[in-house]
């Protein structure tokens, strides 16, 4: 039964702890040109380089960061913050790494690992639970373990939704079959990550369709285990409510994103770009459908040597495929059954081109419209559960006696020919390294010495772990070579000191480039073009100054911060006038346009120029400066209208002396306040009081339901250990 | 029976084939392989082919790698790509491939295989009569190159222009197609100039003379070369009047080439204007002497995309 309790378990003279740790360095070995940062990430990774940075950098600094300053001339950090699990207390893994004295990049890489190697631990428990052999269920975190699914770590971020979903799903049959408070409580907290990293659509549909199949083939047992929370969840009342209220704290920040992306202002060009639905996160059918699961089978069949393996292609040890063919003997069990029909079901969802379910489902089911990866559902689930199934076979399989000596002698020559068949093919596939045969070779020996009763099922771990680790050495040696090296140290954009508002340059830089500027902008023809924006997210005020102004003229705007204008214009959004906007920033003309009608229109001769602040001055001074916030001191002769080249975004508060003013959008995507003349202190803020109070509510209370599991945790493992 | 039925259907193999039978019944796996095969192709695609466009040029060797990757890249279209005429173009591909990585057999196969299925097109008859050429094996060479010249360069232009492949390498290498129609006239040229060459050294002056008649009427005489060999010709035909037209009309152009002085002076010579000859024959030996005339040289003709 699935979640039948008793397990069978072959107990080994080598510790597992031991072995554990073991594989975690052979992992370690096996990508240490990855980990210890010799080789670059790659594509999304990067990115997530940069949005774990910004976050740890603040959380350091004891700031909560909600703007991202770097992307850019500013955005809200709110989607990066989901995107990574801002939540998630295991990000202090790279705080405390940084803090020893390791340096930011291996720290961040190695806390990958670890959290990888977690996922790995909590799917090797899920497969003890499932196939009731600890020899087995380590062979199937072998498989997973070495299989490419790490590799993605070092170009995607599928790893953090597939670390807390594999637990969740731990927790979830822990305590279906023993419940108790740990397990309920780990459940819940799993759910509270997946439902605040990147999207939880993923994990819901996954989930679904194991409820289905579990509806289908254990109907019967549902019941039994309904009874079993219930007389949990009466026991523990309290306990119960105050985990679900946790639960539904915790999909806040989701709904306040999905309302802000709803409102616009944010614009996420390419997944948005063939939505027909108004919220920016929506993904349209053809940006959905133009890669999938199918395809990334496709691409890894086109690796059949596996001498030119690189990333984000779909590998897993040999070994695999040999229990797969050799378990085609073995008894059909609801458990496979189960493993089959839950594949099947996610398969046909999503797969778009192989049944119409998909197009049933994204039209009439709305979150079918947020989501758009569907080849992580490959890496996510149907590669585990894959590996669950091959753990089945093989379990099967190596309890299957042959009873008469003719019996023996048949299935061993069916072990022969099935290793000899594969070994012909692996050859006819142009598959020309080593280890490819040598895995077939140690294969046939293990299971030909095993059924001659020539093994002791206590020395199978350390035998499947010389099968299955000696091809993914090999391979992951061709996945280093492939890869481009690192030939620079990637520098975070500000890891080097402030020195004026966010990432100006020095004085004498500021004034090269000025120079340089005023040559290339001299003679300028034209001061607007209409180019594609190519960004992934941006602000669509940014995006829009973006793409309608000279190039150049773009790039000296964003290189002043602060700029001093006497007079201001009103420039209506559906009036926009770029050719006039270009010409005054290009010469540097007295006046700045806002979107809104004008309290004022300033003081002064017109034609006098505007003021750049190049350095600080008299006239303004920094007296802080932060991801959420700056504070500016000023003494101004008189009035003006200060203008601060960050994005505009209504979530941005300016107060000078204490009291809120009014903050204009100015110069298009920009933030301009009236600053009195005298000394005042002008304080832009970003987010509001409950903002704040959100985001490090939630941190605390994430970090003390975590902190509670492992209490329970250790409690639950001390009993077991005294019992 | 029934057990044995009952044995077999509790056996995992069975589950599949009861699973292959649902997809092969009521999905549309193939059509999805399909598609998914094509898809995988554009991540397949080598970053650039600046390696193998300035190795056609002759400006660049070819680096082991970059070979090893557009081979690869090659096979995989051949083995994914359903379209004829996309298929054709990467056979062509793959034939220089193999010729560049020194393995003239397998590069004959793939322009033969080019050939089958787009038998008009100019640069496989061109690069396959090369590699023959080169080879030795000139009757082959001669009816290959035969053939490139009987395409039509303007078609040439349009077919790279709308080939998949072909545009695909361009973009990739950053190639600009403005100077394409020059660098067909001189592929042209090398093409009627190796044919005249072979046919002078098997002795067929006719041919020979023809070749180069056609080369002057289809405007790819420049520098008096093809005046020079049909001059040539004429004059071991022993039909002397049309060797001094020609050789004539190849001096007007160029006046460097000692050889063309020298043929000329005797045909002027067997036609009796022997004082004229002995001027030209004199001013032969001058240009041997400084100059180095024509210098085509067969062997420095290379293989070329485009």
């Amino acid at each position: 039964m699935l979640f039948a309790q008793n397990s069978k378990d072959s107990s080994s003279p080598f510790s597992l702890p031991v072995l554990f740790f073991i594989t975690f360095l052979l992992w370690i070995f096996a990508f240490k040109d990855f980990v210890f940062d010799k080789i670059t990430l790659s594509s999304d990774a990067l990115a997530y380089y940069e949005h774990f940075k910004v976050f740890t950098d603040g959380l350091r600094r004891g700031v909560f960061p909600m703007w991202d300053p770097t992307w850019i001339t500013g955005i809200p950090e709110e989607f990066f913050l989901r995107r990574m699990g801002s939540f998630n207390p295991f990000i202090w893994i790279i705080i405390i790494f940084n803090k020893i004295g390791i340096p930011y990049n291996i720290a961040y890489l190695l806390f990958l690992s670890c959290y990888y190697f977690f996922g790995m631990v909590g799917f090797y428990l899920l497969a003890k639970r499932i196939i009731k052999d600890s020899a087995i269920a380590f062979l199937a975190y072998l498989l997973l373990m070495f299989s490419s699914l790490g590799t993605r770590m070092f170009d995607s971020y599928i790893l953090l939704t597939f670390v807390p979903m594999v637990w969740f799903f731990f927790f979830c049959v822990a305590f279906c079959q023993n419940p108790q408070r740990f397990y309920f409580l780990g459940l819940i907290f799993s759910l509270m990550i997946l439902f605040t990293t990147y999207i939880p659509f993923y994990f819901i549909t996954i989930f679904l369709t194991f409820l289905i199949s579990l509806v289908i083939l254990y109907f019967a047992q549902l019941k039994e285990i309904a009874a079993k929370a219930l007389f949990f969840i009466k026991g523990n009342k309290g306990f119960v409510i105050l985990c679900c209220l946790f639960f539904f704290i915790s999909l806040w920040p989701g709904c306040l994103f999905y309302k802000e992306a709803q409102k616009g202002e944010m614009v996420f060009f390419e997944r948005h770009s063939t939505s027909s639905v108004s919220n920016q996160v929506s993904v349209g059918i053809e940006t959905v459908t133009s890669w999938g699961i199918e395809e990334d089978i496709a691409y890894a069949s086109a690796f059949t040597d596996l001498k030119r393996f690189k990333f984000a292609i779909l590998y897993i040890s040999f070994f695999a495929y040999l229990i797969f063919l050799l378990g085609i003997i073995t008894d059909v069990n609801r458990k496979i059954l189960f493993l089959f029909v839950w594949a099947g079901l996610l398969i046909l969802i999503t797969t778009p081109r192989l049944s119409g379910i998909y197009d049933y489902l994204y039209q009439h089911v709305f979150y079918f419209k947020y989501f758009r990866n569907l080849h992580f559902f490959l890496w996510l689930v149907l590669l585990p559960i894959f590996i669950l199934f091959l753990s089945g076979q093989l379990k099967n399989l190596l309890s299957f006696q042959p009873k008469t000596k003719t019996g023996r002698i048949g299935f061993l020559t069916f072990i022969t020919l099935v290793h000899a068949g594969f070994l012909y093919f692996i050859y006819s596939q142009g598959s020309n390294i080593a280890s490819s045969y040598a895995v077939v070779i140690l294969s046939w020996l293990f299971l030909t010495l095993y059924f001659l009763g020539r093994i002791k099922t206590c020395y199978l771990p350390i035998i499947f772990l010389v099968i299955v680790i000696i091809q993914p050495l090999e391979v992951y040696h061709y996945l280093s070579r492939n890869s481009i090296p690192k030939v620079k140290s990637f520098k975070h954009v500000y890891e080097s000191d402030y020195l004026f508002p966010r990432m100006i340059q020095t004085e004498n830089k500021l004034i090269e480039m000025k120079q340089s500027f005023a040559q290339e902008i001299k003679g300028l023809s034209h001061y607007a073009e209409n180019k594609t924006s190519n960004s992934y997210i941006g602000l669509k005020w940014m995006n829009l100054f973006k793409n309608n102004l000279n190039l150049k003229i773009f790039d000296e705007y964003s290189a002043y911060k602060i700029v001093l204008y006497d007079h201001v214009e009103w420039m209506k959004d559906d009036q926009v006038d770029f050719e006039r906007l270009g010409k005054a920033i290009a010469n540097s003309e007295n006046v700045a346009f806002i979107s809104e009608s004008p309290q004022k229109e300033g003081v002064g001769a017109l034609g006098s120029s505007a003021q750049i602040i190049t350095a600080e001055s008299k006239e303004v001074k920094i007296l802080k400066y932060d991801f959420n916030d700056v504070i500016l001191k000023t003494n101004l002769n008189k009035e003006k209208f200060l203008v601060y080249n960050d994005s505009y975004h209504s979530g941005w508060h300016v107060f000078i002396d204490g009291k809120e003013a009014p903050l204009f959008r100015t110069n298009v995507a920009f933030k301009g306040v009236w600053v009195p003349a005298g000394e005042h202190q002008v304080w832009f803020r970003f987010g509001t009081a409950l903002d704040y109070f959100r985001n490090y509510f939630l941190l605390m209370m994430f970090y003390a339901v975590f902190i509670y599991l492992l209490f329970l945790g250790k409690n639950l493992y001390s009993q077991k250990v005294i019992n | 029976m029934i057990k044995f039925f009952s044995f077999i259907t509790r056996k995992v193999f069975f589950l599949y084939i009861v699973i292959f039978f649902i997809a092969y019944r009521f999905l549309d796996y193939q059509s999805v392989f399909e598609i998914s095969r094509l898809k995988t192709l554009n991540r397949l695609v080598p970053p650039s082919f600046s390696g193998l466009v300035q190795y056609s040029q002759g400006t660049e060797q070819l680096k082991k790698e970059d070979l090893e990757s557009y081979l690869y890249y090659f096979n995989k279209v051949i083995e994914y790509v359903p379209y004829e005429s996309d298929l054709a173009d990467a056979y062509g591909m793959l034939g220089f491939c193999y010729y560049a990585k020194g393995e003239p057999h397998k590069a004959i196969d793939f322009y033969k295989k080019a050939i089958g299925l787009n038998p008009h097109f100019f640069w496989f008859h061109y690069n396959l009569g090369l590699i023959y050429y080169k080879q030795g094996r000139y009757k082959e060479a001669m009816d290959s190159l035969d053939h490139a010249i009987s395409s039509n360069p303007g078609v040439i232009v349009e077919v790279l222009k709308t080939s998949r492949i072909y545009r695909q390498v361009m973009e990739l290498s950053k190639y600009s197609t403005q100077n394409m129609d020059i660098g067909l006239k001189t592929v042209y040229r090398n093409a009627y100039l190796l044919l005249i060459t072979m046919h002078d050294a098997r002795k067929d002056y006719p041919k020979m003379f023809d070749y180069a008649g056609v080369a002057i009427e289809v405007k790819l005489d420049d520098d008096g070369l093809f005046y020079f060999y049909q001059g040539l010709a004429a004059y071991r035909l022993k039909s002397y009047n049309n060797a001094i037209f020609a050789l004539q009309e190849s001096l007007r152009r160029n006046q460097n080439n000692a050889d063309t002085f020298y043929y000329f002076g005797l045909s002027l010579d067997a036609v009796g204007k022997k004082d004229y000859a002995q001027a030209f024959l004199k001013q032969a030996e001058v240009r041997r002497r400084v100059t180095q005339g024509y210098s085509f040289d067969p062997q420095k003709v290379n293989l070329k995309i485009f």
